[in-house]
């Protein structure tokens, strides 16, 4: 669909709760307040026959900015719709009823921002479904700052004098 | 040396698992079977189950979902096992040292027998690789 | 009585380990859970460590076997988002090298789909007929795979002149050689059997999962970036986007075979480009980065890959996204599974090229009585080969219909 038209069309249905921008020809951004949230992606995917495509989300510290981006492929942008869940607690609903194809896409949102996706069918972490440590989501700002810091330089000698120093760990007949 | 020593020396049965790589080595070590390294010739065999193994070639670095994994392999695994690490993650972890999720290079954890770094190693390297713990082995 | 069969984590033919628990009844399929991670390596969180120049190099060990497309996705966001154009030479370039990996793995996957039917023949035909390429891929670039080819701005390296012509003498022979494999392919009644009508996924699913590349284009779903979002030099290029109908396994094989001819024809193209104009810039110099966002699109040979990279101003990403097709056309096989037998699981999982096919271990378990059958992957793929027997041994009787 033509590209004036989309944004029209979006704009005519839900007036005042977005903000409708565009960076460059084929980037155009749509933001969107929380609570049209799911009508907005339910809009685009089955009325304007958007293609979807994935989502992305960017940690801020008052809150974490949530994306999604729907191409549309026979003229050649990308629409982007954008809307912010605030902390603490981010909370948005899921479009994964609307949208099958977004199911495995917000589980990893969850497991990484800690964003909670409400009326999500089956909200589990999607990586590391078993050794992940309870409460671990290691993409959080806060998270970041206690992460394991680098190794040290040296850590490559220990580890050689280790191997070569000391008899190896297992033991071979 | 023994005569399990022996028969393994004529044809190493070998099996490979990934921790975590990005499918390079493990392309390579596939296409050492295919016909123009064609590894067969020499008896090495790519094995399906670890039980009947001689030779376990192991690519990336080891992830914790995979650690637990790799070590119940290994312990299956019919003893005397040759560990070939193949690869620059395997070997040091390489690019991803610093990964969250990654707990550290395969020696760490297991005996290893050989290294073999490169990202990823050509397969004459694995080959080499192969054939010099064969020859340890007397 | 539904049982579940849990295939995976580790398969030992080749790849990331990766893990499907089947919910059978009988010999049907009715189930799937699918579970993945097993080679997260934090690679998104490691990015955000490394300067605008380094990530290509990191984001190209994401997978061994799109190792251009990635940084091909990655240059782009950032060149999206300091708008700026590649010389011309440079962007043929990195045509030549994407489509060269795309001919090598479509290659790799018709081989390893061969072999989880029990035809080894195709296996080691098309892993003889890859090795040009790579060779190729030597020559052009320093490396079998992981190429280092890409930066932002441009590209590392030049094609020698005097290389151009060994490049096309490859092209000559692998396209007689993928003619008569192709051919092979179509003619061969028991692939017909044992593909056709297996893991239908139709066009209207790929577009609800959001299906990408080869497997929705093998359900009629018309999309590819190269074409519909063009980068570089592919709006200059004359290729064809190949799509079928039934979205079987059959023709997720026939969408990669001929996809290898167009990615032939591109190269020819792009290689006379480079010919003609002999030199020229390989690429621009970026000095910093300024704030803002940018998303990088490029057909990687499983699908669309998408890069969304987002700076502050600084020398590094402050948050970098990757999305490989493999993630949503994974999820896929929630669809394409059901109601198959499960000696097809193996192949229907292993059709959309995921960069991990995992067939290591089935345990059947009798969710009554908690017994326990393991499967090793070779009973799988045995499991497999005796279907396909069966169906020669039938076809040779004359007890199935042949179709020409």
């Amino acid at each position: 669909m033509d590209k004036e038209e989309v944004k029209k069309r979006i704009a005519e249905r839900f007036g005042e709760k977005v903000r409708i921008g565009e960076r460059s020809p084929e980037r155009v951004y749509v933001y969107a307040e929380n609570e049209i949230w799911v009508d907005l992606a339910d809009f685009i995917f089955n009325e304007l026959d958007a293609r979807f495509d994935t989502g992305a989300c960017v940690d801020d510290r008052d809150g974490v900015e949530v994306m999604f981006f729907f191409p549309f492929d026979k003229e050649h942008y990308y629409l982007t719709i954008k809307t912010f869940a605030r902390k603490p607690n981010p909370e948005l609903d899921s479009i994964s009823n609307v949208i099958i194809g977004a199911k495995w896409i917000e589980r990893e949102i969850f497991e990484m921002y800690e964003v909670n996706f409400r009326n999500h069918p089956d909200l589990r972490p999607v990586l590391r479904a078993d050794t992940r440590p309870k409460d671990f989501y290691p993409a959080k700002r806060e998270v970041k700052d206690d992460h394991e810091p680098p190794r040290r330089r040296d850590d490559g000698e220990e580890r050689a004098d280790e191997v070569f120093g000391k008899p190896p760990k297992g033991k071979n007949p | 040396m023994s005569i399990t020593l022996k028969a393994l020396k004529k044809s190493p049965w070998v099996f490979h698992v990934n921790t975590g790589a990005c499918n390079n080595c493990d392309i390579e070590i596939l296409d050492c079977l295919t016909p123009r390294f064609d590894i067969e010739r020499f008896g090495i065999v790519l094995v399906g189950s670890i039980r009947h193994a001689d030779v376990l070639l192991i690519s990336g670095p080891v992830t914790k979902n995979t650690l637990p994994r790799l070590i119940r392999l290994y312990e299956q695994a019919p003893k005397p096992i040759k560990v070939i690490v193949v690869g620059a993650c395997g070997c040091s972890c390489g690019i991803f040292r610093d990964g969250y999720n990654i707990v550290g290079p395969v020696d760490k954890y297991l005996p290893v027998d050989a290294y073999v770094p490169g990202c990823p190693p050509k397969p004459e390297a694995i080959i080499a690789g192969v054939v010099k713990v064969l020859n340890t082995l007397g | 009585m539904v049982k579940k069969v849990p295939i995976g984590p580790y398969h030992p033919i080749l790849e990331e380990p990766e893990f499907f628990e089947l919910h059978v009844e009988g010999e049907r399929v009715v189930g799937i859970d699918i579970t993945i991670g097993w080679s997260h390596r934090g690679i998104e969180l490691l990015s955000e460590h490394k300067t605008w120049d380094q990530v290509p190099f990191l984001v190209e060990r994401i997978c061994g076997i799109c190792s251009c497309s990635h940084p091909y996705a990655y240059v782009k966001a950032v060149e999206d988002l300091l708008g700026i154009e590649v010389p011309l030479r440079a962007q043929y370039l990195r045509a030549i090298t994407a489509e060269l990996e795309r001919l090598h793995s479509h290659l790799l996957w018709t081989g390893l789909a061969g072999h989880f039917m029990g035809y080894n023949t195709v296996f080691m035909w098309t892993w003889k007929f890859r090795e040009p390429v790579l060779d190729v891929l030597e020559a052009v670039t320093g490396n079998r795979n992981h190429y280092a080819m890409l930066k932002v701005g441009g590209v590392r390296r030049d094609i020698p002149q005097e290389e151009i012509p060994n490049v096309i003498k490859m092209l000559d022979e692998l396209e007689k050689n993928n003619a008569m494999l192709t051919n092979a392919i179509l003619d061969d009644p028991v692939i017909h059997a044992r593909t056709k009508g297996v893991g239908v996924l139709p066009w209207d699913k790929c577009r609800e999962y959001g299906a990408l590349g080869p497997t929705a284009r093998a359900g009629g779903y018309d999309i590819d970036a190269r074409r519909d979002h063009p980068i570089d030099a592919y709006d200059k290029l004359d290729f064809n986007v190949i799509l079928c109908e039934n979205g079987d396994v059959f023709d997720k094989v026939v969408v990669r075979q001929l996809e290898n001819f167009e990615s032939i024809k591109i190269i020819r193209q792009a290689l006379k480009a480079i010919e003609d104009t002999e030199t020229g810039d390989i690429g621009v110099e970026v000095k910093e980065v300024p704030a803002g966002e940018g998303i990088g699109i490029y057909e990687a040979p499983r699908g669309e890959v998408l890069h969304y990279v987002r700076s502050d101003g600084g020398n590094m990403p402050i948050r970098h996204k990757v999305r490989a097709p493999s993630f949503n056309n994974i999820l896929t096989n929630e669809y394409s599974v059901l109601g198959s037998t499960v000696a097809d699981a193996g192949l229907i999982t292993a059709a959309v090229d995921p960069c991990y096919s995992c067939t290591e271990r089935m345990g059947f378990v009798d969710t009554r009585t908690g017994e326990r059958k393991v499967l090793t992957e070779e009973e799988l793929i045995k499991l497999s080969v005796e279907k396909t027997e069966r169906i020669r041994k039938e076809i040779s009787q004359g007890k199935r219909l042949r179709k020409s």
